[in-house]
């Protein structure tokens, strides 16, 4: 019986292996023309491999919304695309960049850093290997700056947190008092939009009441945003590092009996859901980041180092502001 | 015929399969299906990056090998190792790699210490002792992370980045994660099969009536294993540090998860009183292999989710079954 | 009524009450009158409901000794479904729930009939619904099609004015603390768990009961799921991530024991109340959610504490 049952398994195991191998093999094949030199090939296997390796390609809209693009362009000029999809996990990451260089077949990488800190020492394995390394979104820290080939993403201070501070900085004077709505505590992204708002505003004098943390939940972001009603009466406008937590506190605004502008929203990151509430004046600001922005800068990036050309290091993609003026507009043209 | 097939099933080989768990067929075949799937699979420094990962995760896996033998459960594992790894780093920033390695180790020790306490002393079911260890603790990585997501290590050991000690090899292929791991499996093993202590943590787990009536302490012995867990967990943790020359707030996301998950698919009874070093570190090796084969495939996280789960719940189906049948013999 | 009562006075959850009205009574001091609005009350309460309405299910696995790890991902599950189906209030709630039930009902499967353990089937099964959820939702969060009224008014709506997850909240305890108290399904329920095998002889077919039990689960699932994406209209896959230990915490605190045999569900609402408590607490006196989740472990283990104290110290 139990060997039966062994060998049941060993054959699913091997039919499993092997439907996936086919796979494999299937998209190897493209780089059987060997005399024509394709750009970008650094390791002469006859086609330019580009390794993306992501935070994550499921667990949140905009890395999704990168890897969509990224894969349309993959797809236009035949370069080979492998996705390694790090689940949020830093464990993860560490082992697909192992796995990169152990296979050897990776002309050059697109680092999506689940931490910029661990990246350092990605990118030194990267150069150690000689693969050239792009990271987006997530900057690595100084040390291992010269070994990357380009940052390229969002400026984070001036282009995302920038026009919401700048706005809020127009219309409120000292001793407004508000709140932050941020992400997963201890994520890249939310503790540097958290520290560039702190940085807009040292000197305007206002009043932090509260940061809270939502992970990554609209409905998180709602109960908090309840609870702060009751505790402060006197909120006058909301930080919200994400779209995803602006639509939560609004509907929490709502439901507290509030009117559109009696609090000042303002946001970055923009969802299509929140352009009917820039329409209505429950959000007064918020800026795009798309997979779009990114990518093209990114395909302007990737041409410039098959040419071989030396650019600046930091390209930034930019975002739109979005208002009340544009929000119909955009609606259609958002991806999520 | 029938006088044939005894014969065939005394033989050495056959015996050691039918009697230990079925997990070394499995391993035999998934490294099998592995080889045929994937030529990437074989090459040398995959090989050498897999078994590093077996080492330092198997490490923390050894530690669960003993909670698991006392009958315990350890749910703050995943906190234990980020909270170990983020004081680590701070220390080595400050005090340097010597006196930090000491302390994260002694500290891994009491934590493991407390949670034996919480569980002996004060009588609580170490399921939800931990699950409140762990609550505390995740808190606390919080805390001490609140302005970075991830802190990297500053401090050099003689003149070079810590991440190159974790690559260093001897002969060619020996990492330190493998020496560790190894002696961390002798020096246990041999504990668990000659020590007095050893072999009595197998009664407290088996059968703890019987051994209080043969005069075992079971308590202290309960918290010997939950101390020598949080060693293992520190000791992980240290290593995920030096792999990555950082700490971050989730670097241990995950890891205790598999780290159960590995356990018992190596043999080990959760409910206690059954394992052995050889179970732990194959059923690590079985869970890591499919791992690394899953990702030399570019098989999708979610996709690879989704068998490890299959996987988990067919090993402990096939196990049912046999231990079923073994019964049925005896 | 004078049950309610037995069961707060007694023993049992004494523990619970007590640090409810001393954490309470310390919140009160430190942000004013603000804590006994109707209006905090109502959130308070809202924002466990979804929580609330799993932990009553719950505490039936944990009577009958067993436990459930996959509850976070099976709300992912079951949430992505409604958000799928949201223009439909009959197919959401039909959809979440049969999937609710279907993953319920194979842990039961495999804790009931396959007599797996339980710790480590659901942790398996919690990889396998990780993997489900992600593939079926593509990773996607769920938000983009115009909800029914019906399930607005679910998430959103009032009655009387007490919001609507509330009183669903309400009735789950009401039905669950039925089954397990009046029912003779309860009686077996804890037949199973004190003794699984006396339970057999005694002609109990704890495999059903275990089967049934994680089914309702399930279904508890399905409805929560609903709910929970509901609220707001928008769900990410993995937001139930976590969610499975909050309501073992809360189970827990309500005095049902992990060995099982012993446990009902007033404890365990005062123990969702009680974290929500906690959290709430810490915003109005104005705190960040590291503190809660120390407060919380803390708390935990005091309550356990004493629990097992007054019970004699009786270690399973």
């Amino acid at each position: 019986m139990k060997r039966v049952l062994g060998i049941v398994l060993a054959f699913m195991m091997v039919f499993a292996f092997t439907s996936c191998k086919g796979k494999e093999k299937k998209a190897g094949t493209s780089g059987d023309a060997k005399e024509v030199s394709v750009l970008g090939d650094v390791n002469g296997d006859g086609v330019f491999t580009v390794a993306y390796i992501a935070v994550t390609t499921t667990l949140a809209p905009y890395p999704i919304d990168i890897l969509n693009q990224f894969q349309a362009y993959a797809d236009k000029h035949e370069w080979e695309l492998e996705v390694y999809d790090g689940n949020g996990d830093v464990n993860t990451q560490t082992e697909q960049v192992a796995s990169v260089i152990s296979d050897d077949i990776v002309d050059l990488v697109v680092l999506f850093p689940v931490d910029s800190a661990a990246a350092v020492t990605y990118v030194k394995d990267f150069s150690e290997a000689g693969i050239d390394v792009i990271t987006i979104t997530s900057d690595v820290k100084a040390e291992g700056q010269s070994m990357v080939y380009c940052y390229v993403g969002p400026d984070q201070k001036n282009g995302l947190v920038g026009p919401g501070a700048n706005y809020i900085l127009e219309h409120f004077k000292a001793g407004s008092n508000y709140v932050i709505l941020s992400g997963w505590e201890a994520q890249y992204d939310y503790i540097v939009r958290e520290a560039s708002v702190n940085e807009f505003f040292t000197d305007a004098g206002y009043n932090q009441l509260a940061v809270k943390y939502c992970g990554a939940s609209r409905d998180t972001a709602y109960e908090e945003m309840s609870a702060l009603l009751v505790a402060n009466k006197d909120i006058d406008f909301v930080f919200a590092l994400s779209d995803e937590f602006a639509l939560g506190g609004v509907q929490a605004i709502k439901e507290a009996g509030y009117k559109p502008g009696d609090i000042t929203v303002v946001s970055l990151e923009a969802f299509i859901d929140s352009m009917e509430q820039v329409k209505d004046g429950w959000i007064q600001l918020t800026v795009t980041q798309t997979g779009t922005d990114l990518m093209t800068k990114l395909a302007e990036v990737i041409y410039s180092w098959m040419a071989k050309d030396s650019i600046d290091y930091v390209q930034l993609s930019t975002g739109t502001t979005i208002t009340a003026d544009n929000a119909a507009e955009w609606e259609t043209k958002l991806p999520y | 015929m029938i006088a044939k097939l005894d014969k065939f099933k005394s033989t050495p080989v056959v015996r050691f399969f039918r009697e230990n768990n079925s997990i070394y067929i499995l391993i035999l075949v998934i490294i099998a299906a592995c080889i045929s799937a994937s030529p990437k699979f074989t090459r040398p420094a995959n090989i050498i990056n897999l078994t590093q990962s077996i080492g330092t995760y198997g490490i923390l896996a050894i530690g669960l090998t003993f909670i698991f033998l006392v009958g315990g459960i350890d749910l703050s594992l995943a906190y234990q190792v980020a909270l170990d790894g983020t004081l680590f780093v701070l220390m080595c920033n400050s005090i340097g790699f010597f006196p930090a390695l000491l302390i994260t180790l002694v500290l891994g020790c009491c934590i493991g210490y407390m949670n034996g306490t919480i569980v002996t002393r004060l009588k609580i079911p170490s399921l939800i002792g931990t699950l409140a260890v762990m609550t505390s603790l995740k808190g606390l990585v919080l805390i001490l992370n609140n302005d970075s997501s991830g802190r990297a290590v500053e401090a050099t050991l003689f003149g070079e980045r810590l991440s190159h000690f974790y690559n260093i090899k001897l002969f060619g292929f020996l990492t330190p994660s493998h020496i560790i791991c190894i002696i961390f499996l002798v020096a246990l093993g041999m504990f668990l099969k000659y020590k007095r202590d050893g072999i009595n943590m197998y009664v407290v787990g088996g059968n703890p009536e019987a051994g209080l009536f043969s005069g075992i302490n079971n308590d202290r012995l309960t918290r010997m294993a939950f101390t020598i867990g949080g060693f293992c967990a520190s000791f992980c943790s240290i290593l995920v540090v030096m792999r990555m020359n950082t700490s971050t707030y989730n670097m241990g996301d995950n890891l205790d998860i598999i780290a159960i998950c590995s356990v018992v698919v190596g043999g080990v009874k959760m409910q206690g009183g059954k394992g052995n070093m050889a179970m732990c570190i194959m059923g690590v090796a079985t869970i890591q292999i499919i791992n690394n084969v899953m990702t030399k495939l570019g098989m999708r996280t979610a996709m690879q989710a989704l068998i490890t789960g299959i996987v988990v719940i067919l090993v402990l189906i096939l196990d049912k079954i046999t231990s079923n049948i073994k019964a049925n013999n005896a | 009524m004078s049950n309610l009562k037995k069961q707060l006075k007694g023993k049992e959850n004494f523990g619970v009450v007590a640090m409810m009205v001393v954490f309470i009574a310390i919140v009160v001091a430190l942000s004013g009158s603000s804590f006994f609005t109707t209006k905090n009350i109502a959130n308070l309460l809202r924002s466990v409901s979804v929580m609330g309405i799993m932990s009553c299910a719950v505490t039936l696995i944990m009577v009958t000794g067993n436990i459930d790890l996959s509850l976070g991902w099976m709300i992912g599950f079951c949430a992505v479904i409604t958000g799928q189906h949201s223009g439909n209030f009959g197919e959401a709630i039909f959809w979440a729930i049969l999937a609710g039930i279907g993953c319920g009902a194979f842990n039961g499967f495999l804790v009931g009939i396959l007599k797996l353990n339980a710790f480590i089937a659901t942790l398996g099964t919690m990889y396998a619904f990780k993997g489900i959820t992600t593939l079926y939702s593509d990773g996607r969060f769920v938000t983009k099609l115009a909800p029914s009224e019906v399930l607005k008014f679910v998430g959103q709506g009032e009655i009387g004015g007490i919001p609507t997850p509330i009183i669903i909240f309400a009735l789950f305890a009401i039905i669950f603390w039925f089954l397990l108290k009046k029912t003779e399904f309860g009686t077996k329920v804890y037949a199973v768990g004190a003794n699984q095998r006396s339970a057999h002889f005694s002609g109990i077919r704890a495999w059903l009961i275990v089967l049934v039990v994680y089914t309702l689960a399930g279904l508890a699932t399905g409805v929560a799921g609903t709910v929970l994406y509901a609220k707001v209209m928008s769900v990410q896959p993995y937001s139930g991530v976590g969610l499975e230990f909050d309501v073992l915490t809360a189970v827990v605190l309500g005095g049902t024991s992990v060995t099982g045999g012993k446990g009902n569900v007033l404890g365990t609402i005062l123990g969702v109340i009680f974290v929500g408590i906690l959290s709430n607490g810490f915003t109005l006196i104005g705190l960040g959610s590291n503190a809660t989740y120390i407060t919380q472990g803390i708390v935990l283990l005091i309550a356990m504490w004493a629990d097992v104290k007054s019970s004699g110290g009786v270690r399973s």
